[in-house]
């Protein structure tokens, strides 16, 4: 614990790397604001610029740059209903509907208060007991990695669907058809392509992101003719009581976040919808999720911002990524000659100590920051839409361009935004699209390989976690059907 | 009287989800088709193990799961809507020529006209220029000369944003 100490103290006493975390810290809430940065991009972005620099103030750079843009997701989400990253768009859901209460400030106070608390839930378990729960993470298998992402998806579905469960459904089960678009992955074998070279690299989730949320978005807004300034009530600041209200719901979305932050390649948008997923079902006032609940950003954003120290254990003991953007952090490491694995603790006596104090003072940094810059993006609300809507637009043109440099990723975001302004019309939801669009290529290819590995269907149902998570995958599709649940209910009445 | 509007309104919403799941129900036939295309091919594994390893078990599987989805969305449409009547193609036929409908018309026609015609033509910068102008112009969202000069800006501020300061190649 004496490097912990020791790295907090450092950092906290040298004048130069305080001003490198504060810009830093607001870089990265910025670059997660604008939609289509995401903080993989921003990591990668910082890991070349900071190659140049000592290791311990890169490594302090990218940090700030991964907290500070996990967080900025969800500024664009609440401000705009434009998740700035795919975890943000749980925080979207009833950050959105808070904005337009007049409450953006609030919102955007609590999901501070709620990102700062989860990351350093995440920080605590990293320090703590980051190797034993690593090799928890290693018990996943192929049959696992796929029902829990199926099992993400139609959990996306059923809490985002404002008017049928069916139809959050169908948008995630859309969404993971359009992953398959493209060169699959364990045959190499080209699907729905059209023979268009562009396609055979698939459809990044990135563009398909921005275009579904902002497409929409800017046609409905547009339109308007110029609304009546919503008066914002409430400080930036939310009172400590009114944060500790929320303490059972932080404790749990930040269990479920390291856990969810922990399993490689899952990350931080699974953590976000468990989180809420749990939340919803945890309260007493289910009705509010959805049209401004706070227990439900304070639950996504505690999730979304535990799975960052959740993410760090299995990439620091093992050298596998549990994030995309841990995986970008991955390359920065091993650029500065540090070689994640089982050996780290031998070979860098006291490393994962120093990621902790970095984590635990970006994660002060971010609150102090935050405020700072949240006064800022709420004036963003007394924009025009007419003037702000084509701004976005811009600024998300750019942002799907900017992920792969390819003017293609444009093309797939414009069309996709107009093709589901109508599903969003007749109140589709969008992030569970979103959600099967990221998950999607998992679930295959999980899917497939623990089929061809064990030559049939047996692993999901011979595995402990494999059958939990198909048992809770079934009863989450009976349980919409009235016969099913009406079942309970008789047998509650008879008791 | 807030009941009965709300009432029409589900009415409203289930007559278009009846007509949406039909073209729902059209494309996930065919990407069953296409699927099951896909699952007996001549590849490593699939001839081994089964046809459950091949490319397009997923597809099939997701594409079986939208055609079931769309049918139970038809049947609950049907049910609460009635069917669609004639006045009810006259109403959606007003609306397609309304203000409302153009304007989303015009501003989509004019994303795409940027998208595929002016950032392929003309420099970034002066393309931005021109869409934002022409989408603020075409929502009168404030004086023309405010326009010019919001568009000016902002193209200006983000060509440096992404071009010098990130150094991204712009489009």
């Amino acid at each position: 614990m004496g490097d912990f100490f020791a790295t907090i103290a450092h950092l906290f006493t040298s004048p130069n790397i305080i001003v490198i975390m504060f810009l830093s810290n607001i870089l990265g809430i910025v670059i997660g604001a604008l939609p289509g940065l995401t903080a993989t991009m921003g990591i990668a972005l910082l890991t070349g610029l900071t190659y140049a620099l000592p290791r311990d103030v890169a490594l302090v750079i990218l940090m700030n740059i991964y907290v500070g843009a996990i967080y900025g997701g969800s500024i664009s989400a609440i401000l705009l209903n434009i998740p700035g990253t795919g975890s943000a768009a749980v925080t979207a859901l009833d950050g959105y509907p808070l904005a337009l209460q007049g409450k953006a400030g609030y919102a955007i106070g609590m999901t501070r208060m709620a990102s700062l608390v989860g990351t350093l839930f995440g920080m605590i378990m990293l320090m703590t007991i980051a190797p034993q729960l690593a090799k928890i993470a290693l018990m996943f298998t192929s049959a696992e990695f796929a029902l829990l992402g199926l099992f993400g998806v139609l959990i996306a579905g059923f809490v985002a669907g404002e008017d049928l469960k069916i139809k959050g459904w169908i948008s995630g089960f859309l969404g993971m058809l359009v992953s398959c678009i493209g060169i699959d992955n364990l045959h190499a074998y080209t699907r729905f392509t059209f023979d268009i070279p562009m396609l055979m690299i698939g459809v990044s989730f990135v563009p398909a992101m921005i275009g579904v949320f902002t497409i929409p978005q800017l046609l409905d807004n547009l339109k308007l003719s110029l609304p009546e300034r919503i008066q914002q009530i409430g400080s930036i600041l939310p009172k400590i009581s009114e944060f500790l209200k929320q303490l059972p719901n932080v404790i749990r979305s930040g269990l479920i976040g390291t856990a969810i932050g922990i399993i490689p390649g899952v990350g931080e948008d699974i953590g976000a919808w468990m989180s809420y997923f749990a939340a919803k079902s945890m309260s007493k006032d289910k009705d509010k999720f959805g049209k401004g609940a706070v227990e439900g950003i304070v639950a996504a954003e505690t999730g979304n911002n535990a799975a960052i120290g959740g993410a760090i254990i299995p990439l620091l003991t093992l050298g596998v990524p549990g994030s995309p953007p841990a995986a970008v952090l991955l390359g920065a490491l091993l650029l500065h000659g540090i070689r994640p694995g089982p050996m780290l603790p031998f070979e860098f006596p006291g490393f994962i100590q120093e990621m902790g104090g970095i984590l635990f003072v970006a994660s002060i940094m971010l609150f102090v920051c935050g405020i700072l810059v949240a006064r800022f993006f709420v004036k963003v609300l007394d924009i025009s839409p007419k003037i702000l809507m084509p701004i976005v637009a811009v600024l998300a043109i750019m942002g799907a361009y900017a992920i792969n440099i390819r003017i293609f990723d444009v093309y797939v975001m414009v069309l996709m935004g107009l093709g589901y302004y109508f599903l969003v019309k007749l109140k589709y939801p969008v992030a569970p699209f979103v959600l099967g669009v990221i998950l999607g290529p998992m679930i295959d290819e999980n899917l497939r390989r623990t089929f061809w590995v064990y030559k049939g269907f047996t692993p999901f149902v011979t595995r402990p976690v494999a059958l939990v998570l198909l048992v809770a995958t079934i009863l989450l599709l009976l349980f919409q059907f009235s016969w099913f649940t009406n079942l309970f209910s008789r047998r509650r009445t008879i008791r | 009287m807030e009941e009965r509007r709300e009432d029409q309104d589900k009415k409203e919403l289930r007559k278009k989800d009846l007509l949406l799941s039909l073209v729902l129900l059209g494309v996930s036939i065919w990407t069953w088709i296409e699927s099951l295309k896909m699952v007996f091919v001549d590849l490593p594994g699939v001839k081994d193990v089964g046809w459950f390893v091949a490319p397009g078990v997923f597809p099939l599987i997701l594409s079986s799961g939208l055609i079931v989805m769309s049918l139970i969305i038809l049947w609950i449409a049907i049910r609460e809507s009635g069917g669609i009547k004639r006045e009810d193609w006259k109403k959606w036929g007003k609306y397609l020529v309304s203000d409302d409908f153009l304007i989303t018309l015009l501003e989509a026609a004019l994303l795409l006209f940027y998208i595929f015609f002016l950032l392929k033509r003309i420099r970034f910068s002066v393309a931005t220029t021109i869409y934002l102008f022409l989408s603020m112009l075409i929502v009168r969202a404030t004086s023309w000369y405010k326009i010019a000069l919001i568009s000016v800006a902002v193209s200006l501020g983000v060509t440096y944003l992404f071009g010098s300061l990130f150094k991204i190649p712009l489009p």
